[in-house]
């Protein structure tokens, strides 16, 4: 089973697209608004996927990890909604890229048949994507977004990929390496967070930090990665402002894909403070 | 053989400045495609964009000529 829809390649020239972009950019601000959590996630899908349409196949080669990576959000927004709320499920799906056999079973009405869908659909890239099912029954929903995401950052680290996608997705796994170490101090956990391997910051160092429950200690770190002066309250909001401020710098070459991932980054964003706002 | 040498740099001269015609062009082409479809009042300024790579193969033919008119 396919992860991705099948979408003809218009054979646009990249330098359209870095242009049209470009002139997005600027023309729109704030425009990822919604009344739902659903509505809003939407809107981003809506743009995710318009931009998907206008790449042409290296491009779509070049972002395909990123658009994924996205798109496993849509996946566990899905698997919550099946308590009996499947209009949403509907709506959510309508300009996703997911494979319209995906589509299919996260509408269907059986979890664990979706479940080992998406599994099916992750082992054609890896097969480090095996058990997922297992991972559901013993651990429950969080249990298995949890897997699936750190499973899935971690081959795609390990993969070819673009330098400045490869480097977005180092700040992605060190942002939840960080927030992952702070939630388990702070709410008191024996147990060690499972790391994603990959990041800039070793997990020997992670793992210390947790170990002397030291909150300064990761305050401090944050403060190395970001330049940014941080309490412990902000660590995530400092993370996030890192991987902007290294979009923003990769979006400066007019003729780098940092154009492409930093307006997509901008989108995600903005999802977030509406989500917040919401 | 003269001749032909003569021959040779005239066609170097209007053949490559072509090229890099062509290939500013292609390029300024697509990127103004993008930019008109979200800022059309923009018009105006990528035709005149699109125009500047022009001077090169003017220029080229210019210098192909002169080259051509030595031989006689």
């Amino acid at each position: 089973m396919e992860i991705f829809e099948r979408i003809e390649d218009r054979g646009y020239p990249t330098d359209y697209l870095l242009s049209r972009v470009r002139s997005r950019r600027m023309l729109y601000r704030n425009f990822i608004a919604g009344e739902s959590p659903v509505e809003i996630w939407r809107r981003l899908l809506k743009e995710y996927r318009w931009i998907y349409i206008q790449m042409n196949e290296t491009l779509r080669n070049i972002f395909q990890r990123f658009f994924i990576y996205f798109e496993l959000r849509t996946i566990f927004m899905c698997l919550r909604y099946k308590k009996g709320e499947y209009e949403k499920i509907e709506e959510l799906l309508y300009f996703s890229l997911l494979s319209d056999d995906l589509k299919e079973l996260l509408m269907g009405s059986d979890i664990m048949t979706a479940i080992g869908g998406v599994g099916d659909a992750f082992l054609s890239i890896s097969d480090r994507f095996v058990g997922l099912k297992e991972t559901f029954i013993k651990d429950g929903l969080r249990g298995l977004e949890q897997e699936l995401t750190n499973v899935y950052l971690e081959n795609t680290i390990d993969s070819k990929l673009h330098h400045t996608i490869k480097d977005f997705f180092r700040y992605i796994i060190d942002s939840r390496n960080i927030i992952a170490v702070y939630k388990h101090i702070r709410w008191q956990m024996h147990d060690y967070p499972s790391f994603v391997n990959g990041g800039s910051v070793r997990e020997a160092r992670l793992r210390r930090i947790f170990e002397r429950r030291d909150i300064s200690g990761i305050t401090t770190l944050v403060q190395k990665l970001t330049g940014i002066m941080t309490d412990a309250g902000n660590i995530e909001n400092s993370l996030l402002k890192r991987t902007t401020r290294f979009l923003r710098k990769a979006a400066r070459d007019p003729l780098c894909i940092g154009v492409i991932l930093d307006h997509l980054w901008k989108c995600y964003v903005e999802t977030i403070e509406a989500e917040m706002i919401h | 053989m003269e001749k032909v040498l003569i021959a040779l740099a005239a066609a170097l001269a209007i053949g490559l400045t072509a090229i890099a015609t062509a290939w500013a062009q292609s390029r300024i082409g697509s990127a103004g495609a993008g930019t008109l479809a979200e800022k059309p009042e923009l018009s105006g300024t990528i035709i005149i964009l699109l125009a500047i790579p022009e001077t090169m193969v003017i220029l080229g033919f210019v210098v192909a000529t002169m080259i051509l008119l030595m031989i006689k």
